[in-house]
């Protein structure tokens, strides 16, 4: 084996041979060359040339590298026998000279392989004719790979010049191995590092922040490695097979890596103060990637100037992006200033698309044209029976508790199951710790409620709290009118709900949390006058409903690739209704343990994995009346019937797994199949949901362009009153729901972005109750958000959905509407910020009238001595007129010493006092009537006070 | 002041044991609403005891729970307030009996085989002979409800065919007892009635028209339907019980200012003579129901001990108005109301005319009082 010199120098994180010496000369046999280049398209650096010289009769694999400018270097020689000049044992043979290459323009990387996305290195051996002259006359590909190599290999081939071997000094032809290998063209990374956007919707930015790159496997080198930032230092470094990459912020935020091998990267970002942020990104060759990032503070940071207001931002999002098909954000700035909601985060959903307007007092989400009960509520996770005091005054957890929101109004991840709907999860944040780590407290009254809410570390346990709790004193004026109205109040209508955070973050991979939250509405009155048309609605009314949870929660990082979530809650649900004779009491005690362990496979590929299990022993005794067939008139006046009593104790049992893969084959694509598998005891039934998702960028960078889809099918199984034994219907089976849905997200300026959605449910044996699974059913529509993402100024969106939903209740009955059917619904929200703690906002929204039955003339129940309305069919035949309504929105807010901040909100309801019919009123016997209006102009006065 | 407004219930369910929280909060927002909806009024629309049609009030039963083979006497109250009688107003009685219709739906007495709304156990209809005695039933065999309706002509006067008058006898049938579920075997027997001023005729049903369809009208002399005014078509229902017993209110006195009122002599109010019925003089009037007619309300399933009658008053007159005609004299659990007396305000106008109270358990049971009002 020959000795040869080793030179070259450094090429990325790959490892490379020397760099070449000045002087240093190359074995003219039997070395292998490697030349690199620079490329001169656009965008990417050169591949690299790797020349194997030989003789017609003697042939070489040894490999070398030379260092752009061609300069030989030479690696891992081997001779397998050829003669050389340097063999002096052989001086009878003719002395044979190698072609010397003389001029070469390198080898462009294919664009077809760019547009194929190829990651890994390639290399093309070609066989090389030479004639006396040094000229290529022959190019012949040795083991072809497509994506465009071997054009691209043989085109720089031909426009070699080589000074031509010779015998004894004798130019002559030869024939020699060559070998070119391409390493994919380098990517850039460039973005900016900020602060999250206070309640001024300003942001700082993060200088000195930290962007890390680390390969999610090998990655191909690239052809040099001077990558840097024009504004930063950048390191860039190996460890065994897995590459870093890193750049600092400037004073600006931004950074700047270049020449990033393409492939797959986590993404770390991080700055002393900051929590950091991390997540996978698959990076393209040749393509540039814009991370804009923006980061929490660990701690609260003292209240900025008077011209600004720290406020946390919540997140309401549509879906997730990696494994739902839309996501849609609303920062806290909106939810909390939204007109018409008086601040409350989960009022704000009823605005966004395909959320349908309920009547005027019913808190209930009606999605995409689903019945209200096909929407579940959770709670980080937690099934909550309630997400509304007294069906819509508030929500149960007040806004200041909440991080995010995460809504899928469709199509959602098999993480979910047991509705045919839509999804909303409710985030709770971390307890806040001040800088100080003193308490940070916070309360606020209004004209329903007033809560409080206090955080901060429990002294230095490494444990944090919050605590927070409301009152409602809707009792104190409540109870005045009803008593002049005749009735007698035992407890006027009162609300609390309550929470208790204790958390500990044990390291940056482990964090414990324990959470119990709950709710309580009560009323009691005696009406001593008796509604003409159901007299058995009347005498004396209870009403309690309560329930709470201890949820315990543990998030564990086992490593880079793997993460254990588990959830688990315990609690009670408690209604204790009656109305004259007919009670229902209800005492449920429901177990719900969730795990997920989610595991990344490969690059580009994530495994999650999940239990989902529910498990409710309950009590119920009642005493109500038959309920009415589905879209049929009533037996009569409430009461008129013997009611039906039920006395039972049983349990619910209703485990689930799932499995779901995130696949990111290319970057801007994510695929997301996955599959659920749910059983329910009480109907001794399995429920296969397979479901996928896709996403595709059409255009990464701004301005972004996503198509997104997706298809599913989801099982919901029966009530339990369906399955009861008097109420229900033996021998049923799941409700189901296909989803289908598709769009597209445009960003259009930097602050201004438009998503379209189309969406189509398909519903199959339907539950109806008494009659069994012989519903059918479908819904269908048009989505579009419009919004303008907020800044120090402004925020707003245009909310537009088009759809149409529809029963039948058998197969012999004709399709109906849906109860909650709404064709049009259009939401304009905008909110300006005036200066000086000044800030006003209006929302805007017109939608088609709710669906009303007429009635008419028709019998009279001479026992109960009422009048039986005539109801016309098909149920649900006639709109109200269309609803339009103005909320206007102003809040004021001042900072005072001592980082005392108050604040004054005035959210007027109607504030053009439209008369909205909600629904339509009719004299005893149904010969006249007339629309019934809503809520009318109605202000509303907050006070809120932050230390 | 009576009226109904068309709402949703939003019976929500989320989840499993969510679902009915929901539901039930969805009802208890209906009750509420409902309450304050009477509270304040609505609408404007002249009440439910502003009598000025014809109108039936109640249908009593002898024995609000029968028992099997029992002769039960049916007796309507009716009046015709009309200004104008064309024609005069009777009570005529529909002399077939509807036996336990489809859970209870009145409706489904005469719902043709074969429609969306028929069900595969029709309810049995069984023809009352007017000759028998106490109106007993001919055969308690009965006949599928749908065929019998559906072989009377259209377009005749029945009126001469049907028992007429304010009572009506039938038997109910040995077997009308049968198995429910959720709740102690009973029968259900439902009769119908017409109070009408005019012909009466059987309704050719619209087979597009759903289930709820009234099988009966009232016509002029030209087979022209009347309006509202001038009919009422009744729904009386009697229940079997094995083991229950339910007796109908007594009503002890009639209360005008906290007196008791002579029901031969009547009231004797004077006229108001203020510009706006606002200001007319609220004139206290009572009704006074024995305890003895708070029954218990038996139930496999209790809450808060026994459970007893819920009894209500409803308070007509063809002359003055009330305010909240309808009160609540027991409830279920509280007994006796206090605060039960209603306000009535006399016309601007002297006249004579009558009052009407009706009192009902929630259990079937009915009496009435009635008193001359004598406005000068």
């Amino acid at each position: 084996m020959d000795s040869v010199p080793r030179l070259g120098g450094q090429i990325g994180p790959e490892r490379v041979a020397p760099k070449a010496k000045a002087g240093d000369v190359p074995s003219p046999l039997n070395k292998t060359y490697v030349v690199g280049f620079s490329a001169t398209k656009a965008g990417y650096r050169g591949a690299v040339l790797v020349l194997a010289l030989s003789t017609a009769t003697f042939t070489s694999s040894r490999a070398a590298f030379a260092q752009p400018g061609g300069a030989p270097v030479q690696r891992d020689v081997s001779d397998r026998g050829a003669a050389t000049a340097a063999d002096p044992g052989r001086t009878n043979r003719p002395t044979i000279t190698m072609p010397v290459v003389t001029k070469d323009a390198g080898a462009a990387y294919p664009q077809q392989a760019i547009a194929d996305k190829i990651k890994e290195q390639v290399t093309i051996d070609l066989i090389l004719e030479l004639d006396a002259t040094g000229a290529v006359t022959r190019v012949t590909v040795d083991k072809p790979v497509g994506h465009g190599f071997e054009e691209a290999a043989t085109e720089a081939a031909k426009a070699l010049q080589y000074e031509p071997a010779k015998r004894n000094g004798q130019a002559i032809a030869a024939k020699i191995r060559h070998t070119y290998v391409f390493n994919p063209p380098a990517s850039r990374v460039r973005g900016r590092v900020a602060t999250e956007r206070g309640g001024a919707g300003r942001e700082s930015p993060v200088q000195g922040a930290t962007l890390t790159l680390t390969s999610l496997g090998v990655v191909p080198a690239p052809p040099d490695s001077r990558s840097s930032s024009s504004l930063s230092p950048l390191n860039a470094g190996s460890s065994g097979s897995v590459s870093t990459f890193s750049a600092t912020a400037q004073s600006d935020g931004t950074f700047r890596l270049d020449d990033v091998p393409a492939g797959s990267y986590r993404i770390v970002v991080a700055a002393a103060g900051f929590v950091p942020q991390s997540y996978e990104e698959t990076l393209e060759a040749g393509q540039e990637a814009t991370i804009d990032v923006r980061l929490a503070r660990e701690v609260v940071a003292p209240l900025p100037s008077a011209k600004g207001e720290e406020v946390d931002e919540v997140e309401i999002r549509g879906k997730r992006p990696p494994r739902e098909v839309t996501k849609r954000t609303l920062e806290q700035r909106e939810l909390s200033r939204i007109p018409g909601t008086n601040g409350d985060a989960l009022r704000a959903i009823q605005n966004l698309p395909g959320v349908a307007r309920p009547p005027a007092i019913a808190g209930l989400l009606i999605v995409r044209g689903a019945a209200p009960n096909e929407t579940n509520i959770y709670v980080d996770g937690t099934l909550v029976p309630l997400v509304y005091h007294f069906g819509g005054l508030s929500s149960v957890i007040p806004t200041e508790m909440l991080e995010k929101i995460d809504f899928y109004p469709g199509n959602f991840s098999t993480t979910y199951g047991r509705v045919t709907g839509a999804i909303v999860d409710v985030g709770v944040r971390d307890p806040k710790v001040r800088k100080d780590r003193g308490i940070h407290g916070l309360a606020q009254a209004d004209l329903i409620d007033a809560r409080v809410l206090a955080e901060g570390p429990i002294f230095n346990t490494g444990w944090t709290f919050a605590v927070a709790g409301r009152r409602s004193y809707v009792d104190l004026w409540l109870k005045p009118v009803l008593e002049k109205a005749g009735a007698g109040v035992t407890t006027a209508p009162v609300y609390y709900d309550y929470q208790a955070i204790v958390q500990r973050d044990f390291d940056k991979k482990n964090s414990l949390r324990f959470f119990f939250f709950g709710s309580d509405d009560r009323l009691s009155l005696l009406t001593r006058t008796v509604n003409g048309s159901n007299p058995g609605i009347g005498g004396n009314i209870t009403l309690g409903t309560a329930f709470y949870r201890l949820q315990a929660r543990y998030v564990g990082k086992f490593s880079e690739d793997t993460e254990l979530r588990l959830t688990a809650a315990v609690g009670k649900d408690a209604i204790d209704f009656s109305i004259g004779d007919n009670f229902f009491v209800l005492s449920s005690s429901p177990v719900n343990p969730r795990a997920e362990l989610s595991h990344r496979l490969a690059p580009g590929a994530r495994n999650n994995f999940g239990l989902d299990i529910l498990y409710a022993p309950y009590t119920v005794n009642l005493r109500l009346p038959p309920p009415p067939r589905p879209g049929s008139p009533p037996a009569g006046p409430f009461g008129s019937q013997p009611p039906l009593v039920v006395s039972d104790s049983d349990a619910i049992y209703r485990p689930g797994m799932y499995d779901e893969l995130e696949l990111t084959p290319f970057a801007g694509t994510r695929i997301v199949p996955g599959v659920r598998l749910d059983y329910a005891k009480d109907i001794r039934s399995w429920d296969v949901q397979p479901r996928v998702t896709v996403r595709q960028d059409v255009r990464r960078e701004f301005p972004r362009t996503t198509l997104k889809g997706g298809v599913g099918r989801f099982a919901q199984p029966p009530q339990p009153q369906e399955t009861n034994r008097v109420f229900g219907s033996p021998g049923l089976v799941s409700n189901v729901a296909h989803h289908y849905g598709g769009g597209f997200e445009q960003e259009i300026t930097r602050q201004l972005e438009i998503g379209v959605d189309a969406f189509f449910r398909q519903y199959d044996r339907r539950v109806v109750q008494r009659l069994g699974n012989v519903g059918e059913g479908r819904a269908f529509g048009l989505e579009t958000l419009l919004r303008y993402k907020p800044d120090d100024r402004f925020f707003g969106f245009l909310a537009y959905t088009l759809s149409r939903s529809v029963r039948k209740d058998s197969p012999d009955e004709p399709e109906r509407l849906f109860n909650f059917d709404q064709t049009h619904i259009l939401t304009a929200v905008g909110s300006y910020r005036l200066g000086n703690g000044w800030e006003i906002g209006a929302r805007f929204r017109y939608i088609s009238g709710s669906l009303n039955t007429p009635q008419q003339y028709g019998f009279y129940d001479a026992t109960v001595g009422s009048y039986i309305p005539l109801a016309e069919f098909p149920p649900f035949g006639r709109r109200n007129p269309a609803f339009h309504q103005l909320d206007v929105r102003v809040d004021k807010t001042w900072q005072l010493h001592g980082g005392l901040k108050l604040s004054a909100y005035l959210d007027i309801l109607n504030a053009y006092n439209q008369a909205n019919v909600e629904g339509v009123s009719y004299n005893y016997n149904q010969t006249l009537s007339t629309n019934a209006a809503g809520i009318p102009f109605l202000p509303s006065l907050g006070l809120r006070g932050e230390l | 002041m009576k009226a109904a407004l068309s709402t949703r219930s939003g019976a929500a369910a989320r989840g499993v044991s969510s679902s009915s929280v929901a539901g039930v909060a969805g009802v208890a927002r209906v009750a509420l609403f409902a309450v304050v909806a009477v509270a304040c009024g609505a609408a404007g629309f002249d009440p439910a005891s502003k009598v000025d049609s014809v109108r039936l009030f109640v249908v009593k039963a002898d024995k609000p729970f029968a028992k099997p083979g029992e002769t039960v006497t049916l007796e309507g109250l009716t009046t015709d307030a009309r200004k104008e009688k064309t024609r005069a107003a009777k009570l005529y009685w529909i002399p077939i009996l509807c036996l336990n219709p489809p859970d209870d739906l009145y409706y489904l007495c005469f719902a043709p085989p074969g429609s969306a709304s028929a069900d595969a156990q029709a309810a049995r209809l069984i023809p009352i002979s007017s000759s028998s005695p106490g109106g007993a039933m001919a055969s308690s065999a009965g006949v599928s409800g749908a065929n019998l309706f559906a072989s009377l002509p259209t377009g005749v006067d029945l009126a001469p065919f049907l028992p007429q008058g304010p009572t009506f006898a039938f038997t109910m049938p040995e077997d009308s007892v049968q198995e429910r579920k959720g709740i102690p075997p009973y029968g259900l027997a439902i009769v119908f009635n017409i109070a009408c001023a005019g012909r009466v005729e059987f309704a050719a049903r619209d087979a597009s028209g759903g289930a709820q369809q009234v099988p009966v009208l009232c016509s002029d002399e030209s087979g022209k339907r009347l309006p509202p005014s001038d009919y009422v078509i009744g729904i009386a229902r009697v229940y079997a019980w094995a083991d229950r017993v339910n007796t109908n209110p007594v009503v002890e006195s009639l209360t005008a200012g906290g007196n008791d009122v002579d029901l031969t002599a009547g009231i004797t109010l004077d006229r108001c003579t203020s510009a706006k019925e606002s200001e007319c003089a609220e004139n206290k009037i009572g009704l006074r129901v024995s305890e003895a007619s708070w029954e218990p309300n038996p139930s496999e399933v209790t809450r808060d001990g026994e459970l007893r009658e819920q009894i209500w008053v409803d308070y007509y007159a063809d002359l003055g108005t009330f305010d909240d005609e309808a009160r609540l004299l027991f409830d279920t659990r509280q007994g006796r109301v206090s605060e039960s007396d209603v306000k009535y305000r006399a016309p601007k106008d002297a006249a004579d005319g009558t009052l009407w109270a009706v009192v009902h358990d929630n259990r079937g049971g009915a009496a009435w009082v009635s008193a001359p009002l004598h406005i000068r």
